[in-house]
């Protein structure tokens, strides 16, 4: 990891937010390939004077339902899981998110507290953390950021809606298969036909709403079928 | 679709809530020029899913409702828009195909604003971006509950729960029916069951006198009962 100063995402507390370095791949480049060329120099120029920036490991909680929020958080490297719990304490998964996205905007917006849990997916993240004010003060002055922004979240809407039109299907399969393209429509996959994120069965268990057990079970029955593998928390989509 | 007389924006009785409150009177200037409205009949679709869409709609009056198809060719309602909201707007922003079908419930007149324009009013007037990103963020929020109640909840606190929406969304008559007309079959493509269980599960809570229900209408008699079946509490 590139960053000279971090500290773990579970001891970030309002006391300690301060930070006098920032990461060797925090660069205006990185910025163009998130929000085009037009906007990436003054959006760079913006971030780095107003942000933060956090390492955190896998399990580590960005922010917790209920909570009020306060930042927003560009993702420079790594993954976050969106996910709810409900009465009985089962957990869904509602969206991923990658390098590049912005998580916590949603509840942000809306003036209300966090309705669902942020949780680093990945073995390691890279954190660019904002604070409201800021991003709002940014916002307001470049609405290139709000498109850029909106057009993520028409993304990740008609993802999630495409994942709730096939849970609409009692076949866990099919619930499987939509979750799948979704996740392969969000992170692409490599020449090798892997989907750039790695994901456990129990992860595909709280995206579709079903055991464990049939999740192994319908998994197997995609994989007997040809329409994909799965290898070591990879899912491969043959070619 | 029969395209009638536009109607002035500076006029409208949805302009006080419209997406567009926050635009300049130059800009509803040019709004005004560029918009055509149109009156759509009851079940006529505005637009259609996977279709390239060229501008939104301001829905002026009238109720629409938003579906895709899933898997095994079963509808399932998104969301509902009526007077003073915009459709299709994610669409010209994003430029991906309509993620949804847009389907006219009643009599509808709608507005129709080129894309240019409309990218035009979100590139140069912060106060509009800004709104329409609350807008984009309400509706990913609302997807979201979508999902973790196709996941967790059963059914019938699906159906108590669609109850409650639908009687906060569009409110209630003089006579207390919720002021729309759904199928049982619209009902059940919002709960994302099949109408035979939709039709089973309203019954009983008929039987249980938490609704009353005459033809398509339904009246809430105990709203505190299906919220505590829809296991609302926020």
């Amino acid at each position: 990891m590139s960053l000279y100063v971090v500290w773990r995402l579970n001891t970030f507390t309002t006391s300690q937010r301060r930070m006098n370095s920032q990461p060797e791949d925090f660069k205006p480049e990185l910025f163009q390939k998130i929000f085009g060329e037009e906007a990436a120099v003054s959006l760079y120029a913006e971030f780095k004077a107003n942000s933060e920036f956090l390492l955190g490991e896998e399990g580590d909680l960005i922010f917790e339902k209920g909570g009020t929020p306060e930042n927003v958080f560009l993702i420079l490297d790594g993954y976050l899981r969106l996910q709810v719990k409900d009465s009985s304490a089962e957990e869904v998964i509602l969206q991923f998110f990658g390098t590049g996205d912005l998580a916590g905007i949603i509840d942000l917006m809306q003036m209300r507290t966090y309705r669902a849990t942020a949780v680093v997916h990945s073995k390691n993240i890279q954190l660019c953390v904002i604070n409201k004010k800021s991003f709002l003060k940014i916002l307001s002055k470049q609405p290139q950021l709000a498109l850029r922004l909106i057009q993520q979240m028409d993304k990740d809407t008609a993802d999630i809606e495409s994942r709730a039109a096939v849970m609409n299907s009692q076949k866990v399969t099919s619930r499987i298969s939509g979750a799948i393209r979704v996740l392969e429509s969000k992170f692409g996959k490599n020449e090798q036909g892997e989907i750039n994120i790695e994901i456990s069965p129990s992860h595909i268990a709280k995206m579709v709403g079903a055991t464990r057990t049939s999740v192994y079970r319908s998994m197997k029955k995609l994989q007997d079928l040809g329409e994909l593998r799965f290898e070591q928390h990879k899912i491969i989509i043959p070619c | 679709m029969k395209e009638t007389v536009p109607v002035s924006c500076s006029l409208c009785n949805k302009a006080s809530i419209s997406s567009f409150k926050d635009l300049s009177e130059e800009e509803i200037g040019k709004l005004g020029q560029s918009k055509t409205c149109s009156f759509f009949k009851k079940g006529q679709i505005l637009m259609h899913e996977g279709a390239r869409a060229t501008g939104v709609y301001c829905l002026h009056r009238g109720k629409a409702k938003l579906y895709r198809m899933g898997t095994e060719g079963r509808e399932q309602i998104i969301r509902f828009a009526q007077g003073g909201e915009l459709v299709g707007y994610r669409s010209v922003l994003s430029g991906e195909p309509l993620s949804a079908s847009i389907e006219a419930l009643t009599d509808t007149h709608a507005c129709f604003i080129p894309k240019a324009l409309f990218f035009d009013f979100i590139q140069s007037n912060p106060k509009f971006s800004l709104e329409m990103m609350r807008l984009a963020c309400h509706e990913l929020g609302e997807a979201g509950k979508l999902i973790t109640n196709l996941a967790q909840k059963s059914v019938r606190e699906r159906v108590a729960e669609v109850l409650m929406i639908l009687k906060d969304t569009f409110g209630e008559t003089e006579e207390g029916f919720i002021d729309i007309s759904l199928t049982r079959e619209e009902i059940a493509s919002m709960v994302g069951t099949v109408t035979e269980t939709a039709i089973r599960i309203l019954s009983e809570f008929k039987e249980s006198g938490i609704v009353i229900l005459s033809g398509r209408k339904i009246k809430v008699v105990q709203p505190r009962e299906l919220l505590r079946i829809a296991q609302i509490f926020d």
